[in-house]
């Protein structure tokens, strides 16, 4: 994800710019930034563009607003860009990365006819841009590529080669790519993905001295190292590099309920063709067409998560499942989970995961509202690896109750635990109000008028890191003659009274950890090493 | 949450864990002190550098430390796709109302593919052609189910995916019908194998359309090795256990602890390995043993049935010598069983070879004797060699104890009536098996009186020979403990037990008894002679088990005819007897001596 980090970290285009000039719905390419209007904050953002796909003679433009969470991305048509405006070029990056890519995609196959055009506009000559066309999208590309070519497009490339060479291949790519239905989205999407780092390293690299330091270094060993990192353990990724930032399924059906997917997720390619990919609620096997998906729910008997019950109150249950004996259904698991998680991978398997799965009752079955996966054994003593609430049942609470069984199941194994970074924004707020909660709780409860973080630490099972964390934002780590002091000041006491009086209207989610049914699964190395 | 640098993010730790933290309320604090702040390290919010900025992220952050402060905010939400809750109208028919709740927390284990029937699934396009299928079909022909479509597809589905796995590279030859149903197994029932020839176009026009790939689309697993690094859609690869490259020093220690395991395991092994062969060398000990003290029990007979005096030594001798190499193999096997796993078992083997060769020769020799005494006596009768052969066959088997004890327990008969002994008990030729034949009366001029000892010997089921006995009284001492007698039964001490053995010899039945055993036989010239003539007939049932049976009454009629005086009984008690007749009757072991010459004059 150095990509987003550059253009996020420059925190004001400015900062770090590609060059800006005015630009036409011709010019415009992917890697492009420019105003877009935003229909739910009524007002024109910074974005940046994606992909781009023709609709019926009409581009649309896959664009991901500045400073808002990738979810936000989103498909918009011409008239939603500003182009009064300028807008700014991608820059060209260190062409240092993916040698091989440079090889092919400097062999350039374009219409030299149209070289000549406006090339002035585009800043950044391109001449080194080549890199970055994933092979897979001009391989595409090529055959499409006569087809896709719309009259306009012609132009743009012209003008592309002209000044730039490569970064018009590129928009050359997408735009055949796209145009032509039967090219695979696969190859779409990569291009997309690609083709903006792609142009983002030539761009470096040929803006002299103009380095982003922030996304140059990252970018360069980056993707072995995350994936390197993956191979021990972990399920998070610090780089989305690779994968998709593009959303690739439109709709799901999950049970009762449509949720817009809000990140890619490698299900099947062929889905990403369908309007509605359909997901059985119980064991979680999707399916594109929905006929297929009605037989599968005439023979489907699953009734909850296939694995043991191990708390149950009057609300909700969790199950746990071990990766290794569900795989099948853990996949799926995680491949929906994707959808919603935008930094979870998917590129190893389940087997050293358990899931622990949250649902609620009625006649119909254990409905799952939202889980969190856990390393049978995690060499940084992580005690979440994802944790997810699904969409259709945010804001009721229920991501406060999946992190508090987290922490009791901590207890258990007598361990201090701490989800897997990075958390997502909504992680991380939810985890912050239950860091707050869970402290406030125990200070208010110690009778004593002291204590320390150690403590603190083990009696949440928290690491004492997080309770420092949230003794810190919280403002109540003071110093107070010449000594660290908690202060439970009066603004986090009034919250406290508040949240108490609404949960007494609203009724609070709890958890009671005498209902856990559950021991430590003993997970030694001997049991993952010697399975010969 | 914008931290003012990275500078500001230092690692050293002002502030201690272990540190007693006092409790305090705002109003107890001066807020002068605040600036101290700066010595607590910044923990970092673990949100990705990049997305820690986002505009929502920050307004909800900022939102909450307002609210820290006392600052009057309303939450803030961070805005997610405008998505969920579109409610599926047939949700009702998706999914059947059939979940009760179990009372205990449910246990589970099965998969996904256990509970979801046959995994291919008709689509409407299927649908389609299954009508049609059914439509066109001949009338009175068989309607494919769904359930067998789904079935049908499902075996091409995963025959294709076995036998073609790459198809979709290769398109040019689809597996054609005929090598697909070599393939079916006994998958599919015989009418359904029918409509499966009708689907398979359906199937290939499918699978064509699908450029060879799964009807049904599947993950993208990964194929070689590091060319799907970059593609997205390959998920879920096996965890390869890199580790080793990473943590070469600990895996080279963990191979060492494993071997060190291995070895010691092994030796255990070893251990376990030998300790079973030394008490597998000590059953065959004990049987050898038990096969010696057998031997000389009949040796012992032998000699005592036909008066060979001497050569006692080789009885006596044996247990002397038996201890010694009892100790000395010991020291030999503990030996080398602790240096190295083999050698002692070849020793200890060697050791038990050794005894059993030792005892192989004894057998043999004691098997040439019996055979050379043996062989002459096929085809006709010897009159002398029911003795021996008595002894020698007798031996074996269970019956062993129950010969035993009659040959120790009768004094040789006098000279005279040797010859007219034997052959008393022999049946009449006839086979009829079941029919009890009477024939023996000690005295044949009257019928026996309820005094004087008479044997009846039949022939029973299976070739059994059966010898009845009468007027025998047990000259018993009741006064004779079990315990002892238990003792002498087991004893090796063959010498020995004779001291032990109290009785009072004078008692009626004893003097009784003993003048009976001493006077001469009745009336020795009659009758027996006819049945003398007679071979010895191997009874119906084998030799093995007629015949030591049949050589047994022999003996005993010529002991009847001998002394009248015989018992014959299996009782552990009674089967002492005849060693308390021993003592006895020893002195008059003299004149046995010459018997084996009698033998073999007569046989000759
Ligand atoms: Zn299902």
């Amino acid at each position: 994800m150095p990509t987003r980090d550059a253009s996020t970290e420059a925190g004001t285009p400015d900062v770090q710019t590609g060059e800006k000039s005015i630009a036409t719905i011709a010019t415009l390419r992917v890697g492009v930034k420019l105003y877009v209007y935003h229909e739910n904050s009524k007002e024109h953002r910074l974005a940046e563009i994606l992909s781009i796909q023709t609709r019926k003679g009409t581009p649309h433009y896959y664009v991901h607003y500045e400073e808002f969470n990738k979810r936000l991305d989103e498909w918009v048509p011409p008239t939603r860009l500003d182009l009064t405006r300028e807008v700014e070029w991608p820059r060209p990056d260190k062409p240092a990365k993916k040698p091989e890519k440079v090889a092919k995609a400097s062999t350039p196959r374009e219409t030299p006819t149209s070289v000549s055009g406006r090339a002035q506009k585009r800043p950044r000559r391109g001449d080194s841009l080549g890199p970055g066309t994933p092979t897979l999208s001009q391989k595409n590309n090529k055959k499409s590529r006569t087809s896709a070519l719309a009259e306009d497009d012609v132009v743009v490339q012209s003008e592309a080669v002209g000044d730039v060479g490569t970064p018009e291949e590129e928009e050359a790519d997408e735009e055949s790519a796209d145009i032509d239905p039967k090219a695979t989205p696969t190859a779409t999407t990569t291009t997309a993905a690609a083709s903006s780092a792609a142009a983002r390293a030539a761009s470096a690299s040929s803006s002299s001295a103009k380095q982003n330091g922030a996304s140059g270094s990252p970018e360069t060993f980056s993707k072995e190292h995350e994936i390197e990192k993956l191979r021990t353990s972990g399920s998070m990724t610090q780089s989305a590099h690779e994968i998709s930032r593009v959303r690739n399924l439109s709709k799901l059906q999950i049970g009762k309920y449509e949720v817009e997917p809000w990140y890619f997720s490698p299900y099947p390619v062929e889905y990403t063709e369908e309007e509605m990919v359909y997901i059985c609620e119980f064991c979680l096997s999707y399916f594109g067409e929905e006929r297929r998906f009605q037989r599968h729910r005439a023979k489907c008997t699953l009734l909850h998560p296939p694995g043991n019950e191990i708390y149950r109150d009057s609300a909700v249950s969790f199950f746990e499942i071990d990766g290794r004996r569900q795989r099948t259904w853990c996949r799926n698991l995680c491949l929906l989970s994707k959808c919603f998680l935008d930094h979870k991978t998917l590129y190893y398997d389940v087997d050293p995961f358990l899931f622990y799965i949250m649902t609620t009752r009625d006649e119909y079955g254990c409905h799952m509202i939202g889980y969190f996966s856990k390393e049978k054994e995690s060499a940084e003593g992580y005690n979440v690896a994802c944790i997810l609430t699904l969409p259709q049942y945010q804001r009721h609470g229920y991501g406060k109750l999946l992190i508090a069984f987290s922490y009791e199941l901590s207890k258990r194994e007598g361990k201090l635990g701490s989800p897997e970074k990075p958390l997502s924004d909504l992680g991380l707020l939810g985890y912050r109000a239950y860091w707050q909660d869970t402290i406030v709780d125990l200070l208010l409860g110690n009778k004593g008028l002291e204590t320390t973080i150690d403590e603190l630490a083990g009696m949440s099972a928290m690491t004492t890191q997080d309770v420092i964390h949230t003794l810190q934002n919280l403002n109540m780590l003071r110093y107070f003659k010449g000594q660290h002091v908690i202060c439970l000041t009066d603004a986090i006491l009034n919250q406290k009274q508040k949240q108490v009086e609404k949960q007494k209207i609203k009724g609070k989610r709890t958890l009671d950890p005498d209902l856990i049914q559950w021991k430590p699964p003993v997970f030694t190395a001997a049991n993952r090493t010697w399975n010969w | 949450m914008t931290r003012s640098g990275a500078g500001n993010r230092f690692r050293t730790r002002k502030l201690s864990t272990k540190q007693s933290l006092a409790v305090l309320r705002e109003n107890q604090i001066d807020s002068v002190d605040d600036d101290a702040q700066r010595n607590i390290p910044q923990i970092e919010t673990g949100v990705e550098r990049g997305e820690e900025i986002e505009h929502h992220l920050q307004a909800a952050i900022s939102a909450s430390q307002a609210a820290a402060v006392g600052a009057k905010v309303t939450q803030i939400f961070i805005p997610t796709p405008n998505t969920t809750e579109i409610t599926v109208s047939n949700y009702e028919t998706l999914y059947p109302k059939r979940f009760s709740q179990p009372a205990s927390y449910i246990r589970f284990s099965s998969t996904v593919e256990d509970c979801s029937g046959t995994a291919y699934c008709m689509s409407a396009e299927d649908e389609k052609f299954l009508e049609k299928m059914n439509a066109t079909k001949r009338p009175g022909g068989q309607q494919c189910k769904v359930e067998e479509f789904e079935r049908i597809m499902d075996l091409f589905e995963s025959i294709a995916q076995e036998k073609q796995p790459y198809m979709s590279i290769d398109m040019s030859t689809v597996m054609p019908y005929d090598e697909m149903a070599a393939h079916f197994g006994d998958s599919l029932s015989g009418e359904i194998v029918k409509i499966a020839a009708v689907v398979y176009s359906h199937w290939k026009e499918q699978r064509v359309a699908r450029g060879g790939s799964p009807i049904i689309p599947i993950l993208k697993f990964e194929q070689g090795h590091d060319k799907d690094d970059g593609d997205p859609y390959v998920c879920f690869r096996r965890r390869e256990v890199r580790q080793v490259r990473k943590t070469r020093r600990t895996d080279a220690q963990s191979t060492e602890k494993l071997k060190k395991l291995r070895q010691e395991f092994d030796s255990a092994r070893n251990l376990v390995r030998d300790v079973l062969t030394r008490e597998c060398m000590r059953k065959t000990i004990f049987q050898v043993e038990y096969g010696i003290f057998e031997s000389r029990r009949q040796i012992i007979g032998v000699k005592r049935k036909n008066g060979i005096r001497g050569d006692d030594e080789d009885l006596i001798n044996h247990k002397p010598k038996k201890r010694p190499v009892d100790q000395s193999v010991p020291p030999i096997t503990r030996v080398p069983i602790r240096h190295d796993g083999k050698p002692p078992e070849t020793e200890l083997r060697q050791l038990a070879a050794v005894k059993a060769e030792k005892e192989k020769q004894r057998a043999d020799k004691f098997q040439a004797l019996k055979s050379s005494r043996r062989v002459p006596k096929h085809g006709f009768v010897d009159l002398t060699e029911k003795a021996f052969s008595e002894s020698t066959v007798v031996p074996k088997g269970p019956d062993a104890n129950f010969c035993g004890v009659q040959t120790y327990y009768l004094p040789s008969p006098p000279p005279s009536c040797e010859g007219n002994g034997s052959g008393l008990f022999d049946l009449p030729e006839e086979p009829s098996g079941p029919t009890p034949i009477p024939i023996l009366q000690v005295s044949s001029k009257s019928p026996p009186s309820r005094d004087v000892p008479a044997f009846r010997r039949r022939r029973g089921r299976g070739g059994r020979i059966i010898v009845d006995r009468r007027g025998h009284g047990i000259p018993r001492d009741d006064d004779l403990d079990d315990i002892i007698l238990d003792r002498m039964k087991h004893s090796e001490e063959d010498e020995d037990y004779s001291p032990i053995f109290v009785r009072s010899s004078n008692s009626d039945p004893h003097i009784q008894y003993r003048a009976r055993m001493l006077s001469p036989p009745p009336d020795p010239q009659v009758n027996p002679a006819q049945h003398m003539r007679r071979p010895v007939m191997p009874s119906p049932g084998g030799m093995q088990l007629g015949t030591p049976a049949a050589l047994l009454a022999a003996t005993a009629a010529q002991h009847a005819m001998g002394f009248a005086g015989y018992k014959l009984t299996q009782h552990p008690g009674q089967q002492q007897h005849p060693q308390q007749q021993q003592q006895p009757n020893a002195p008059q072991l003299p004149p046995l001596a010459n018997r084996p010459p009698a033998h073999a004059q007569v046989r000759r």
